[in-house]
Order: C-alpha cells, then structure tokens, then sequence
C-alpha cells in the first residue's frame, strides 16, 4: 500500500482529479500555499496499490499543463510506504 | 656610548640591506622573511656587535608594531567561527609546547631545565608571514589562513607571558607551579582587560575625527600606549597591544572613511615591514657564526622539539575544536613557522644570563633558520601536493574573462555618465559608444561561453552569487538596527537565518541548485506542524537554505488554534540542517487559556497556563519522488 503526496497547481488540480476518479481512484483534496511565493495551490493525498503508481504519474503528467516558464514544475509527487491501512 | 653617528649610519646600513633583500625576493619569489634570514646569517658572518640595546627596549619598541599591524587586519567574523580551536592551540598549545621543548632540550641536549623552559617559551610564538603570504598567492582555503593568523596572534601573547613567567622562575631560581597559573591568568586577563578598554575608548575618537594623519597617530598612540600601560600596571602589555589592535581594526576600522582605512593599513604594513626586518638583521649582527655552529647540536633537539610539539597540537589538541580536514592539519604542522617573535625574545633576555643567553639566541635563530628556510620553501609544494590549492586552470581563465568583460562595461558606463553630464558631444558619443557597446558584449558573451562549457564553474558563480546575496541582507539587517528600525533581538534573529544559510560548506549544498538533478535524492519528506506565529520565521530560514515548502492551515485538535502543516521534501543530508533552521525559527510558548477548549466552550475563573509545543516534527521515508 502506498500514499501519494501530489502538490499541483490549483487548475491542474480539477483536471487530474476528474481523471483520477475516473479511473477509480480515490483521493482527498487540501488547500495549501507554497511557502516561496504564497501562491495558492492543491495537495492531493491518494491511497493506492504499489502497482497502480506509476499510472497514476502519467495521468498527472497527462492532465497537467505546461508550465509558463520553463524552470517551472507542474507537481510534485512524494510516494510514501504505508505500514497499514483501514477502510472503515 | 656609541655615538648618535654611528648608530644611524648603522640604522641606514640596514635598512639598505632591507631593501636589497625585499627587491631580490620578489625576483626569486621567495617568502620575504626567508630572504631577511638569510641576510641575517649573512650578517652572522662578521664578528657579533655589542648594541646598546637593552631588552625592554627591544620589547617595546619593536613588538607592538608587529603584534598590532597582525592584529589590526584579522577580521573578527573569521576569527569568531574558528576561535575554538585558536584557542586551544594557543593556550594549552603553547604550555604543551613550552614543556614539551623545554623537556626535550634538557634531557636530550643537556640545556639545564630552567633554561630549556625560558626556550620552550620563546620558541612557542609561531610567526606565519611567511605562510600567509604563499597561501595568498597560490589561492589556498581561506580557513586555513585565517587558523594560522590568528593562532599566531593569540600564540605570541601565550607565549610571551610564559616566558616572563619563566625567565623569573629561573633568575630567582624556584618554580611554583599554582603561582605561575596565578600569575598566568592575572598578567593575561589583566592584558587584555587593558587593550579592551584603551581600544573602546579610541573608537569614538576614530569615529569622529576623519583626517588620515590624526587618525594614523591615534592608532600609533594606541599600539604603544597600550603596551606602556599594561606594563606600567604589571600585565601584558603584548595582550593589550593585541587586544586593542583586534578593536580597532574592527570596530573601529568600519567607523573610518576608505582614505583614512588605506592610510591606516599602509602605515602599520610598513612599520611592521621595518620592526620585523629590524629584528632579523639585529639578531644576525649578535649571532656568531662560529659559535652558531658549534651549537648544532643543541640546534637540533631544539628543532625535533618544536616539531613534536606543534604535532602534540595540530594532531592532538586541535581535536577537540571543530574538525579540520586531515591534509589541513599536515601543512599547519609544517605551517608552524618561527620567526621575528621568536628572535625578539630571545634579543630580550637579560645580558645578566651571560653564557645561556648567547646559547639561547643561537637555537632560536638556528631554529627560526630552519622553519623558515626547509619548511617555508617547501610549503608550496607541500600544499600543491596535498590538492588543497583551489586555483585551477579554468578558473584562471574565468577570472580573466569576467575581469575584463567587467571593466570594459564600467568604461561603458563612464562614457555613458561622461555623455549624460555634458562632458562629452553627442558627435563623440555617437561615434565611440557602439565601439564600446559591441566590445562590452562580446567579453560578457565570451564569460557566458566559458561558464555553459563549465558546469563546475557556474556553480562556483551562483555559490558566490548567492553568498554576496545573503551578506548584503546582513549588512542591512545591521543598518536596520543602527538606523533604530529594528530592535536587537530582531536583528539577532534575523541574522541567525542569514549566518546558517552561509555556514553551509558546498559540499552539504545539493549540487544542482541551476538544474534539478538533486531531486533524485529526495528521500525524506517532514511533516511539521508549527504556530501561526512562526510561520514567517520558519518558511524564511527554510528558504534560505533554498527547501521549498508546501504549507497547509490547519487547527490545533486541543486549543483549536489555528496552525500549519508544512510538507518538505529532503535530500537525507539535509536533514539536520532543515531540523535544526525550524529549532531556530519555531518557538515552545505558553498561553493562557481562559476558557475550557470545545465546542461550547465554558468559561473557567482563572486562565490556565499551557504549553504549547513549538513545532512537531513527522519523517517518513520516500519511497519514489517525481518532479513533472
């Protein structure tokens, strides 16, 4: 099992969660800041399958937009390792 | 008596000599100090002059010059970040040293004890021009250099008061081991309590008066009269002098106009040039070098003990202060040169000791020869060998290209100025300012081509980009709090943030800040919760340390206050680094509660205290990263 920590512009958010949950996969969304500028942003936290992770990186690569400058990132994903999870 | 005539024939005489053997160093690109040895072993060939020259003169004419022009130009941050280990060398060092030496000249030379340990003293007083001067050159670490000057400085005045201590013991005799540490703290500390005073109370008139000849023979009155009257009162004068040159040269070096600063430095560098020649030619009139030879012996242990005993230090000692390189440590111990301290020492002992003394001059100067002339020739071979010479090839290009390409836009830019006032026609301009707009180009171009061919030199470019950067957000935190924006404690704080970001040596840096290739090394990702209150602080000190952060607001589960969640991501070797700027910037802090925390929350009589934490800190390891 596996957390996925994905930190995306607020207007890429939209777009990858509808493809996320089209594909069945659930995940919770948190407004958050990014500390240099402050600019708003969304932080999606998805609980999932360790094989189900690298589908999950092209779909965020897919649905995100091309950054305005070319130093500028769309997302970035923490993959972490869960010691157990319950669905209650 | 000597006449007036002839000791200033024989002053001139010398400073003749100074000159021959300055010009003749700087064909063969010897130390200078190497090439005034020599002239005095050149000198020791006639036979020895009896110079009126009693030894407090000696003391307090030549000395402070030497110790304060040393002092002056040492830059107190410099000192500050290393002065653990300065100290531990230059203190217990030197005692280390002093029986050490003293020991293995008495037992293995015969020298009687009393003797050996007035030695041991002298002989501690390290003397690195020389050194300095090479690592300048060659473009060694700075670190280093600042280590052995200030070591140098701090070990001279050790030094000294030992070998007062010493001398007396022997004249009357009998050593008391918890006098002389008595008597060792007192003359020290009661030393550099005078210069501390003498040197705050010249600041402001260095502040003040702003005309370079006044202010020159202010420092002159300090240097000396800092010495005459830590003497006057049976302390050190040589701390003092010490003491006052490190203010000055700090404190009060930043309160004169840059004309006054030059005029300063260059009277001290030439007085010093003069007492340090001074004592070299003295010593080679007094030594005789017959009498030199037959020494050898004595010569010998004298320079086996100085060896160990610098190793007893450098490898030992300096242990316990903050780690240095293991090559670095070789060439501070073949750095551990003896020179004009030294010599002017042994010139001050008392003619009463009659045999020891002469004995006692020709080991010092047999050593002084040595360290100067096998291990002072031989450190720039030593530190090429040993890798630790920073200055290669391309960065020699570099320099060049950036160096030209930056003066061919001031001459740009005068030009411009020179236009803009009228100072020059628009004809003129018109014809030379594309002449000078096309060169400017080219040269920037030529620096752009060599830093895109040279990764390692564009991240050496955005390194000292990026310190220059953080030194000027000091230096207006600093003027912030002179102008009375800002209080203390804020510019303490601030400063902190400022000071961690630049101790972080290059090699603890992810390489890469242009591209981001570090991000492969992503493995920790910090969950941190913090007060609202120190949000600013901590995102601050983290982005200095270039870590970005993703904040969320959250709520505390007991007092409901609003807080935030930081997630940052982290190479492993950053860790530490990130834990402790967030320990800097996040504050544990009690609050009053006045009302039990809940959904109806209910009034209590009296607040109750809590503490609230400064900031929790989760790790998880990171399995994969990605940036897209």
């Amino acid at each position: 099992m596996r957390m996925m920590i994905v930190i995306l512009n607020d207007q890429d958010a939209e777009s990858v969660l509808r493809a996320l949950i089209e594909q069945e996969f659930r995940a919770t969304r948190i407004a958050s800041t990014g500390a240099f500028l402050r600019r708003g942003n969304t932080t999606l936290l998805i609980g999932l399958e360790e094989d189900k992770v690298d589908g999950v990186v092209e779909i965020i690569r897919e649905h995100s937009a091309e950054p305005e400058e070319p130093g500028q990132r769309r997302a970035t994903v923490f993959v972490l390792p869960v010691a157990s999870y319950e669905q209650i | 008596m000597t006449d007036i005539f002839e000791i200033e024939t024989l002053i001139l005489e010398l400073l003749l000599i100074v000159s021959i053997v300055a010009v003749v160093v700087r064909r063969f690109r010897i130390p200078y100090t190497v090439g005034l040895v020599l002239a005095g072993l050149a000198l020791s060939f006639r036979p020895p002059i009896e110079l009126e020259l009693t030894p407090e003169l000696i003391l307090a004419i030549l000395l402070p010059p030497l110790l304060f022009e040393a002092a002056f130009h040492l830059n107190f941050d410099h000192l500050r970040r290393n002065v653990g280990t300065i100290l531990l060398l230059a203190i217990p060092g030197v005692i280390v040293t002093m029986l050490i030496t003293g020991g293995i000249v008495s037992f293995g030379g015969g020298l009687p004890l009393g003797a050996a340990l007035v030695f041991g003293a002298l002989i501690a007083a390290t003397d690195p021009v020389s050194v300095v001067g090479i690592f300048r050159r060659i473009g060694a670490p700075k670190r280093m250099e600042v280590l052995l000057e200030g070591e140098s400085l701090f070990n001279d005045g050790t030094a000294i008061v030992l070998f007062g201590i010493a001398l007396a013991a022997m004249g009357t005799g009998q050593l008391d081991v918890v006098q002389g540490a008595i008597d060792f703290v007192i003359v020290g500390g009661g030393g550099v309590l005078v210069g501390l005073v003498l040197g705050v109370i010249a600041i402001p008139l260095l502040a003040r008066i702003d005309d370079h000849l006044v202010e020159t023979t202010l420092t002159t009155v300090l240097a000396f009269g800092s010495y005459l009257v830590a003497e006057q009162l049976a302390v050190s004068g040589v701390l003092a002098v010490v003491t006052a040159g490190l203010i000055a040269g700090n404190v009060g070096r930043r309160q004169m106009s840059p004309t006054t600063r030059i005029a300063v430095l260059n009277f001290w560098e030439y007085v010093a040039f003069l007492a340090n020649s001074v004592i070299f030619l003295v010593i080679g009139l007094q030594v005789d070098l017959p009498r030199l030879v037959s020494n050898w012996q004595l010569i010998l242990w004298a320079i086996l003990g100085v060896l160990v005993s610098r190793a007893a230090g450098i490898y030992g000692l300096s242990r316990l202060g903050r780690p240095i390189p293991s090559n670095w440590r070789h060439v501070m111990w073949w750095g551990g040169l003896r020179g004009a301290i030294a010599l002017a020492l042994a010139l001050s002992i008392p003619l009463s000791m009659g045999e020891d003394r002469s004995t006692l001059l020709d080991m010092a100067f047999g050593v002084v020869l040595f360290t100067l002339l096998v291990q002072g020739l031989s450190m720039e071979g030593l530190v090429k060998r040993l890798g630790l010479v920073t200055q290669s090839e391309e960065q020699s290009d570099y320099e060049i290209r950036r160096a030209r390409a930056l003066a061919a836009r001031s001459g740009h830019d005068h030009m411009k100025q020179m236009y803009t006032e009228g100072l020059i026609s628009l004809h003129t301009w018109e014809r030379v300012h594309p002449i000078l707009r096309d060169r400017s180009e080219a040269l920037a171009k030529s620096v752009q081509e060599l830093l895109q061919r040279s990764p390692s030199l564009e991240a050496d470019e955005v390194l000292i980009a990026r310190k220059e950067e953080l030194r000027a957000q000091r230096g207006m935190f600093a003027k912030l709090r002179r102008d009375g924006v800002i209080t203390d404690s804020t510019m303490e704080k601030l400063v902190t943030e400022v000071d961690a970001a630049m101790e972080l040596e290059p090699d603890a840096w992810p390489s890469g800040i242009l591209d981001f290739g570090t991000e492969a090394r992503i493995k920790k990702l910090l969950m941190v919760i913090i007060q609202d209150r120190d949000l600013n602080s901590v995102t601050t000190g983290l982005s200095q340390l270039n870590i970005p952060s993703t904040i969320i607001k959250s709520t505390g589960g007991f007092l409901a206050h609003v807080n935030h969640t930081l997630l940052i991501g982290l190479a492993e070797e950053m860790l530490p680094v990130a834990v402790s700027a967030i320990k800097d910037a996040a504050k544990e802090r009690v609050e009053y509660v006045s009302a039990l925390p809940g959904p109806h929350p209910i009034p209590i009589a009296k607040p109750e205290t809590v503490t609230v934490q400064g900031a929790t800190v989760f790790v998880f390891e990171v399995e994969r990263y990605e940036a897209i």
